[in-house]
């Protein structure tokens, strides 16, 4: 066997600073776990007898048998190199003690450790047990005809299992019986409902219609080929898939915070280790948030705007997709707290498009940005109390115009304490905005009416739509 | 007491640790050119319990059903029971045909009054003008009474019954008499014990089930992730010696008794905000079932792996809860190994009859009784011959009609329930020769302990995974708190 | 629900016990014979010339009527008669097979195949 993984671990260990793991290597360099583990002791073995071994520090996996809280059981525990004989000396048996990994800095905490093995075994989900010392002959991925077949079987036995309602089903309550039957795809289970198989029997004709629509819908967004990983992508693949740009850096940023990265810890090392890398993991959490959106903004906010509009409609997409579900919920009276907001949104926005009036001027200005302010809440407030002002003005008028003006006039304070960022904002964009189309034009125009004259704008409108 | 016995018997048996062979230290040295690899023990006849799945549901029905069914599949049981320990001729009545003073034996169902009991009957009645009650982590008080009920009447208990220890929902027969005062005093009770045993399948070499519960992912931050990776890797034969490996190849399934995400999970962001508010906000769930796909496929991978879902976890609340749907898991769907189970969880395993809950029963059960070991509980519940006595009376629960699919008609071998503070085993015999192997399987994460169960000895043992942490420096056990 | 149960329970516990549980089934009793007395002359006007065959009914529907009334099968509500009958089979509390054969005779009839109480409100 050639060194040239000495020279690899030395690479990884000093240039990269990375916590190289035994896990991680195998991973990264294709051998067996076992291998990494020895490569790893022999490589700390030699950097210590080359007396250039002392910056380097270990953590040991020890296992083995150990009493502990008065019962006699198995203990796998990852240890500094310090407390290796402590912990060993506590086993009664010891079953296997071999290097867990190598790096620079003195780890405080095993917090890191996890994260490295979590990079790498999430970049090798589909083969992460090829190395490892055990092999299933059982576990075969199925193709997806198998797993269909294996699907359908899953879902024979409670059909068959049904004896006890089917019983209900046949002596009567058949009102009651088939109630239950179009009710029971509505909760979990209906969310999902897609993906069974149209194969059920017991479908009852709305259902197995809603499925069709449904596959058909999520046809249109071409993503995966079968109609059942289009169920799985429209409820998993979504905030993953790169469709939805807002919605990846989210969740990637959300795995970072979580797993610390390798550069999280890389930066760890290069400080004195004083500072837990936990502090790191908050900086860079919060770093793609103020930077990036600024960076962008002052480039090109016009594709920026493009962007956020075509995320718009992503979502208004997946909102049709997700249809189903809405429409059930869709009957029920729109106050704020009901779910039924969410898809009333958008419709609006489109009414009100067409008409030039300042007011709606005003609001689809406001649209892009309350996004990127992360509070859609104060803009959706906000057009609920318009629409109530046109009630008021046919009944009772005098308590619903005073609810009305207080939150109004808190909303506009609110305007007012994010102005100075627009401002910043409009600059640049006007002309861009003005070369691409029509609308952007008029967008920019009416952003221009806008930052004018904010309160008045709004006022106007209130008054302009009697 | 109890474990000082297990600690010499556990001495002389042979462990997971105790390894069939011994290649110590093969990985503190240079690399070899080849290295072994295990086979996982082939899975043999293996069958699930379709008893707890449910087909189309109907909830038109009320709770009374199950209480009626309760006690018709109990009465004989019962009666039986009660004539083997008072004698053959010992009369049982009903309560209508109750004689003053007469000495006999009765069978019901009990129902505890508790004061304490929460009820939003209660809580609603203004003419009560309660003070708002503290939160309580027990509902027992000295003033509870137990009142026994058969078809049509019901009985107020006192004499030689240990009240506080008994829950709602419990059929059971007690012998005594009727007093002037229209109670009954009584002399002494007797639960159903233990059903009858099919004989355990005997195997000739190890197997292991690896058994753990409460996984709780989405919960605290990642240093406590690293036991449940090691726990993984133990299992996929990853990390560890040879000889290690070649152990946890003998390792046939591994059984996830619910809570797989965090309590954490179950935001109260989406009860409490307008949904305007929380319409760009994500569930916590969803990334947490994305880590659970995420190290479910690399269990899957390699071992067979059973799922049940817990209190937490994202299936109906009530009991019996159904698999979680596998659409929920894209990346270990696709593997035959991935078995998606209902929680009250029966299978039959290489011939081990496993039978359990992921432990909602045990712990409502702590909550209105005295008892607070989840061991002691776990044995009681087998003895009462009913997984989950405080349903639908206080644990959530599908309102069955037919027949209670709680009652235990045969003996598992082992009986577990998942979630407990802390691990406990202990193996019970019954007088027919039942032998069951009682688990109260830990919460994972907050213990970072998992057990394992050999199926040829039927003998427990726990896992316990450990790392270090910034604030201990002599004791290297995990600190969650951390 | 156990509520119920205890109601009844808890009123017999204040006087003599039988007879209030059978008052309180009176009661029900009474009640529902009325509303069936309203219901029966339609039908009788309907097939005036055979009157055999609506003893037959009577006759069926009294026997019913007794199952239903009988504790010792449980509870009624919720499920059909059948649902009640085979139950009580299950359980070895041998209910009679005459109530068995009625209820697979009669189809979809709700007055055959549903207790006295399916159609009052849980």
């Amino acid at each position: 066997m050639d060194d040239l993984y000495l020279d690899n671990i030395d690479e990884f260990v000093h240039d990269h600073n990375k916590i190289v793991t035994y896990k991680w290597l195998s991973l990264t360099l294709g051998v067996h776990v076992n291998q990494a583990k020895q490569m790893l002791f022999h490589y700390l073995d030699q950097k210590r007898k080359e007396s250039s071994g002392s910056r380097l520090h270990a953590t040991y996996l020890v296992s083995g048998k150990c009493l502990e809280k008065g019962s006699m059981g198995h203990k796998v525990a990852v240890v500094r190199e310090d407390q290796l004989e402590d912990v060993k000396s506590k086993m009664e048996v010891t079953a296997s003690v071999h290097v867990y990994s190598i790096q620079k800095a003195v780890l405080k905490d095993s917090g890191p450790l996890y994260s490295t093995d979590y990079d790498a075994v999430k970049d090798n989900l589909k083969n992460c047990s090829k190395y490892s010392a055990i092999r299933c002959t059982s576990a075969v991925p199925m193709s997806p005809a198998e797993l269909q077949r294996a699907q359908e079987v899953a879902q024979a036995p409670p059909a068959a299992a049904e004896t006890e309602s089917n019983r209900s089903a046949l002596n009567g309550h058949a009102p009651q019986a088939s109630k239950p039957a179009t009710k029971q795809p509505k909760g979990i289970m209906g969310m999902f409902a897609n993906k069974s198989t149209p194969k059920t029997q017991e479908c009852s004709k709305e259902v197995k219609m809603e499925v069709e629509e449904d596959t058909a819908m999520a046809g249109t967004s071409k993503s995966k080929p079968s109609p059942k990983m289009n169920a799985f992508s429209n409820f998993f693949g979504k905030p993953t898939s790169s469709k939805t740009k807002p919605n990846t850096e989210k969740s990637d940023r959300a795995i970072k915070e979580e797993a610390g990265g390798p550069q999280t810890s890389s930066v760890a090392n290069e400080k004195p280790p004083a500072s837990p890398p936990k502090a790191q993991v908050d900086i860079k959490q919060e770093k793609p948030k103020s930077s990036e959106p600024e960076v962008k903004k002052s480039k090109d906010r016009s594709s920026k705007t493009k962007r956020l509009e075509l995320s718009d409609s992503e979502d208004e997409k997946f909102e049709s997709q997700k249809k189903k579900r809405r429409r059930i919920k869709k009957p029920q009276p729109d106050s704020s707290d009901d779910e039924a907001v969410i898809p009333e949104t958008p419709p609006s926005r489109d009414v009100e498009t067409p008409t030039p009036s300042p007011e709606s001027q005003v609001k689809k200005e406001r649209v892009p940005h309350a996004e990127e302010n992360a509070d859609g809440g104060r803009r959706k407030r906000r057009k609920v109390l318009k629409s109530h002002t046109f009630m008021d003005e046919e009944g009772c008028i005098v308590t619903e115009k005073r609810y009305e003006s207080e939150s109004y006039s808190e909303s506009e304070d609110d305007f007012k304490a994010c102005k100075p960022p627009p401002p910043k904002e409009f600059a640049p964009l006007k002309p861009s905005a003005g070369k691409k189309k029509k609308e952007e034009e008029k967008r920019s125009q009416k952003k221009a009416a806008a930052n004018k004259t904010t309160k008045q704008a709004s006022i106007m409108g209130f008054f302009q739509k009697k | 007491m109890l474990v000082q016995v297990r600690i010499t018997e556990q001495l002389s048996t042979i462990m997971f640790s105790d390894l069939t062979t011994q290649k110590e230290g093969t990985l503190m040295g240079q690399p070899s050119a080849e290295c072994p690899v295990f086979d996982r023990v082939p899975p043999t006849n293996s069958s699930y319990s379709e008893r707890f799945k449910l087909g189309e549901r109907s909830f038109s029905r009320q709770y009374a059903h199950i209480y009626a069914a309760r006690l018709m599949q109990m009465r004989d049981i019962l009666s039986t029971r009660a004539k083997q320990t008072w004698g053959e001729h010992v009369p049982v009545r009903r309560l209508c045909d109750l004689q003053m003073g007469e000495q006999c034996c009765i069978v019901g169902t009990i129902f505890k009054h508790m004061e304490l009991q929460p009820s939003i009957l209660k809580e609603i009645s203004e003419e009560h003008n309660l003070l708002p009650q503290p939160p309580r982590s027990k509902f027992i008080s000295p003033t509870d009474e137990l009142i026994l009920e058969d078809e049509l009447q019901r009985i107020t208990l006192e004499g030689n019954i240990d009240t506080p220890k008994f829950v709602t929902g419990s059929v059971i027969a007690v012998f005594g008499a009727e007093k002037n005062d229209g109670k009954f005093t009584v002399e002494g009770f007797c639960m159903a014990d233990l059903p009858p045993q099919a004989p355990r399948q005997t195997l000739s070499s190890d197997r292991f089930v690896l058994l753990a519960s409460g996984l709780g992912l989405g919960g605290s931050g990642a240093d406590s992730l690293l036991g449940l990776q090691l726990l993984v890797d133990l299992v996929t034969g990853q990390l560890g010696d040879l000889g290690e490996q070649d152990r946890a190849s003998q390792i046939s399934r591994v059984l996830l008794a619910g809570n797989l995400l965090s309590q954490s999970t179950q935001d109260k962001d989406s009860f409490n905000k307008a949904k305007y508010l929380t319409k760009k906000t994500q569930a916590g769930s969803v990334e947490a079932i994305r880590m659970l796909d995420e190290l479910l496929v690399q269990l899957v991978a390699s071992v067979p792996v059973d799922v049940m879902p817990g209190q937490y976890d994202p299936t109906n609340y009530t009991l019996p809860q159904q698999p979680l749907h596998r659409c929920m898991f894209p990346l270990s769907t696709v593997y035959p190994t991935l078995k998606l189970a209902s929680n009250p969880y029966q299978a039959d395993i290489d011939g081990v009859r496993f039978l359990g809950t992921s432990g909602q029963n045990v712990a409502d059960i702590v909550k209105y009784s005295s008892m607070e070991d989840h061991l002691e509980i776990l044995e009681d519940t087998l003895r009462l011959r009913h997984m989950a006595p405080t349903a639908p009376d206080t644990l959530g629960c599908y309102p069955f009609y037919h027949k209670d699919p709680f009652i235990l008609e045969d003996c598992p071998h082992v009986y577990f329930s998942g979630n407990a503070p802390a691990f406990q085993s202990k193996r019970i015999a019954g007088d027919d020769g039942q032998e069951v192997l009682l688990v109260a399987i830990p919460d994972f994460s907050r213990t970072q302990c998992a057990c394992l169960v050999n199926l040829r000895t039927l003998e427990c043992e726990p896992v316990r995974f450990s790392s270090f942490s910034a604030d201990d420096n002599e004791d290297n056990e995990m600190n969650i708190s951390h | 629900m156990y509520e119920n149960r205890n109601e009844l329970v808890e009123e017999s516990d204040m006087g003599p016990k039988r007879r209030l549980i059978t008052d309180t089934f009176k009661v029900v009793k009474r009640a529902k014979k009325e509303q069936k007395k309203d219901k029966e002359p339609t039908a009788q006007e309907k097939k005036e010339p055979e009157p055999l065959p609506l003893t037959q009914r009577e006759q069926d529907l009294l026997e019913l009527r007794q199952f239903d009334l009988d504790w010792r099968y449980g509870p009624c509500t919720g499920i059909s008669r059948l649902q009640r009958w085979e139950r009580a089979e299950l359980h070895g509390l041998k209910p009679p097979q005459t109530v068995r054969e009625l209820l697979l005779g009669r189809g979809e009839e709700t007055e055959y195949t549903h207790s006295l109480w399916h159609d009052l409100p849980l």
